[in-house]
């Protein structure tokens, strides 16, 4: 469906014979954010610019140096140093006049609409936005918790745990074996697990040439599967071994203290154990009381939560149709929330709500590959208007260009971020 | 070969609607004169619905409504997955005018990607597609939806195809359904060598393909002018700030960053210029021909309002 005036105006209309509330009755209405990364920084950003001042907008995220999770396979790989990765909340509060918090949301009273923090600070609002992010899923790998996450790291959030892999990887015997569990769907970053594999592949393939990768994977298919199973013929024959359901991926246990990965009964010793354990919302969603299952179920017309018109949440945590949980999505969701709450909190036109997203991934040096989406709002999701995807064969000219436009995005997304 | 319709009212559809069960399906008609079809896969529900015109369903009795549906149920039986959106190809009403891949995927329920791969599989040996190419044992393909039966002047039909061409039948795309998935069945004495496609999303997804393939060229990169229309629309500025957000998702407007080329400040008409040249695909970039063709006159025009205004 194409945007027109005529749906807009309609809109519109419907916003404005709502009434908006105003700052629980003093000064300026009062957004908090909690949650620091592509979808909250996005949405602080946006807010605070448009709405010129009109709004008061607080940011609640506990680190002070936010490493994004896009890219932090490149710093695996060798194309990015950590620092390039890594970005601060200076610009935000100093430019756009956002009152950065840094310290942890430990309880959300709803119906006094106020958040607690661990510092002991209360804020109160007139519309919360939770972008938490993910969690992992309490036993959905037999063996792994989070003190198991030094032997075996996860480095799904990016920063300390990414080094820590990197380094671990580095530290692999001659002729070792790099394990990888992947995670059952629905995850962060779909290509992700892939991505990296193709980036630890390039960086054994320099290092430690006779070294293995194995992959146990719970899922039949995965994202730009073709893709990535012919770059990884190309550049890595023979190096990769991926284990679907078929053959027991779907059933296996690890041991931190043994690094040991047990595969449909079968124990293998490996010398570095990547576990991507099943995912969920955020743990602040749930002690908001707005997940349903794993997820928080949001309307993709505002991503206002379905159980609570006054909390909207974006990017990994939500549960709202087709989009992919990414960093471009959320960024995405997070400018259709920002001209939602602005709507709502000083009158100002509400556009119809559309979102698009692109995943870049590298396999190797120069060799690029993607694949986006355009999408709209229904009132039961997010849908998918129209696609495209990288294709197989395709040649090395247009790979490097796909490379380079990544980095241009790269550049332009966190500048969007964080100003 | 066709169960007897037991006719009942099903609660959910408007009054004066017919339900029935044939076999596993239930049907419904409700009385608008679309029909809907909801068949169950496992413990599933699945949704089918064939968008027809009411007027064309005038004169069709009870039984020969089930005998036209039980083509599609037929079709329907190798199906799992098959969602509400392939139901929107069975539309007869495509704008077979339409140059918008997204629009022609949507109405010929398929992908043209797939397409590709299936066409090189299933036809071309017999069929070439390309605008000039000479006809093989088969017809050249280019153009196919929506053209007259034996369209192609010179190439020796069987006789089955000259009656259809003397009918004036055309080669709609319901009528191309019916005929790939059974082609013996739906023109007896066709000397096409193919016994129909097992599942239909094959044969969407192939013609996706042989539309978007019969699309006419990509104009020159330079040759595309702002149409009056584009021209004479008032850029709102609000809608623009709003759907910028969309392109700083890439582009960045720090001179200094080494992102993708900065599009601020740029003239009202280049801007619109560069748009409509991913849009009519004179420019190549997926994610940018992806993003312009979701883009009409209005969001254009605003967008040309708002970046222009920029510094």
């Amino acid at each position: 469906m194409k945007l027109n005036r005529r749906l807009f105006l309609g809109a519109t209309a419907a916003t404005l014979a709502a009434p908006y509330v105003n700052a629980a009755g003093h000064g300026r209405p009062k957004v908090v954010v909690i949650g620091g990364g592509a979808g909250g920084a996005t949405a602080a950003r946006y807010i605070a610019k448009d709405s010129k001042g009109e709004i008061d907008v607080t940011l609640v995220e506990p680190s002070r140096s936010y490493y994004t999770c896009f890219f932090s396979n490149l710093y695996i790989g060798g194309f990015r140093d950590l620092s390039s990765i890594a970005h601060s909340y200076g610009t935000l509060a100093s430019q756009y006049g956002i009152n950065v918090v840094h310290d942890w949301a430990v309880g959300i009273d709803r119906d006094a609409k106020s958040v607690t923090l661990a510092g002991g600070a209360v804020l109160p609002y007139d519309r919360l936005i939770l972008s938490p992010g993910i969690d992992f899923v309490d036993g959905s790998v037999p063996g792994w918790d989070t003190s198991a996450q030094n032997a075996m790291p996860h480095a799904y959030k990016a920063g300390s745990q990414t080094e820590l892999l990197k380094a671990q990887i580095e530290a692999m015997p001659q002729g070792g074996v790099f394990a990888m569990v992947a995670p059952p769907n629905p995850y962060r970053c779909p290509p992700g697990p892939y991505e990296r594999v193709s980036m630890v592949a390039h960086k054994l393939k320099n290092e430690n040439p006779t070294a293995k990768i194995l992959i146990v994977d719970p899922k039949e298919k995965f994202s730009k599967q073709a893709l990535f199973e012919e770059g990884w013929q190309k550049h890595y024959g023979g190096m990769i071994e991926r284990i679907g359901p078929d053959f027991g991926g779907n059933n296996v246990s690890v041991d931190a203290g043994a690094m040991t990965v047990t595969i449909d009964g079968s124990v293998e010793k490996v010398d570095v154990c990547n576990v991507i354990p099943a995912m969920k919302a955020g743990r602040i969603c749930d002690m908001a009381g707005i997940t349903e299952g794993n997820w928080a179920p949001v309307s993709g017309h505002t991503m206002q939560s379905r159980l609570d018109e006054n909390i909207h949440v974006l990017g990994d945590a939500t549960n709202q149709g087709d989009m992919p949980k990414s960093g471009f999505s959320a960024n995405s969701q997070a400018k259709v929330a920002a001209m939602a709450v602005r709507g709502a909190l000083t009158g100002s036109k509400v556009f119809p709500a559309k979102f698009s997203n692109t995943c870049w991934s590298l396999i190797d040096t120069n060799d690029g590959i993607k694949v986006g989406a355009s999408y709209q709002a229904t009132d039961e999701k997010i849908a998918k208007v129209d696609g495209f995807v990288s294709q197989t064969g395709e040649d090395a000219d247009l790979r490097k260009a796909t490379y380079e436009e990544s980095v241009g995005w790269y550049a332009g997304i966190t500048s969007d971020m964080f100003g | 070969m066709i169960p007897t319709p037991h006719t009942m009212t099903y609660p959910h559809i408007a009054a004066g609607a017919h339900a029935c069960f044939l076999g596993e399906f239930l049907v419904i008609m409700p009385p608008s004169g679309g029909v809907s079809c909801i068949f169950r896969n496992g413990s599933t529900l699945y949704g089918f619905i064939f968008h027809r015109p009411a007027t064309q369903l005038d004169g069709y009795s009870t039984d020969n409504l089930m005998e036209y549906l039980n083509v599609y149920l037929f079709y329907i039986t190798g199906l799992c997955a098959l969602t509400l959106a392939a139901g929107a190809a069975q539309s007869q009403t495509a704008d077979l005018t339409t140059t918008d891949p997204t629009q022609i995927a949507t109405e010929c329920g398929g992908d043209a990607g797939r397409g590709v791969a299936l066409f090189e599989q299933n036809c071309a040996k017999c069929h070439d597609i390309a605008p000039s190419a000479q006809s093989k044992s088969g017809p050249n393909l280019h153009g196919v939806v929506g053209r007259s039966m034996g369209g192609v002047p010179d190439y020796p039909y069987s006789d089955a195809l000259r009656a259809g061409a003397a009918a004036g039948t055309l080669w709609d795309q319901q009528n191309l359904h019916k005929y790939l998935m059974d082609p013996d069945g739906y023109l007896a004495g066709t000397t096409m060598e193919f016994d129909g496609f097992a599942n239909p999303q094959d044969m969407f997804d192939i013609l996706t393909y042989i539309r978007t393939a019969s699309l006419p060229p990509a104009p020159e990169r330079g040759s595309v002018t702002v149409p009056p229309e584009l021209a004479a629309e008032q850029g709102d500025v609000a809608y623009g700030e709003y759907l910028s957000g969309e392109c700083m998702a890439c582009h960045n407007t720090n001179p200094q960053a080494d992102g993708l080329p900065p599009i601020h400040g740029w003239d009202t008409t280049d801007f619109m210029v560069a748009l409509l040249e991913y849009k009519l695909r004179a420019r190549d970039n997926a994610p940018m021909q992806m993003v312009a063709q979701a883009l009409g006159n209005t969001e254009i025009a605003a967008l040309a309002a708002y970046f222009g205004a920029l510094d």
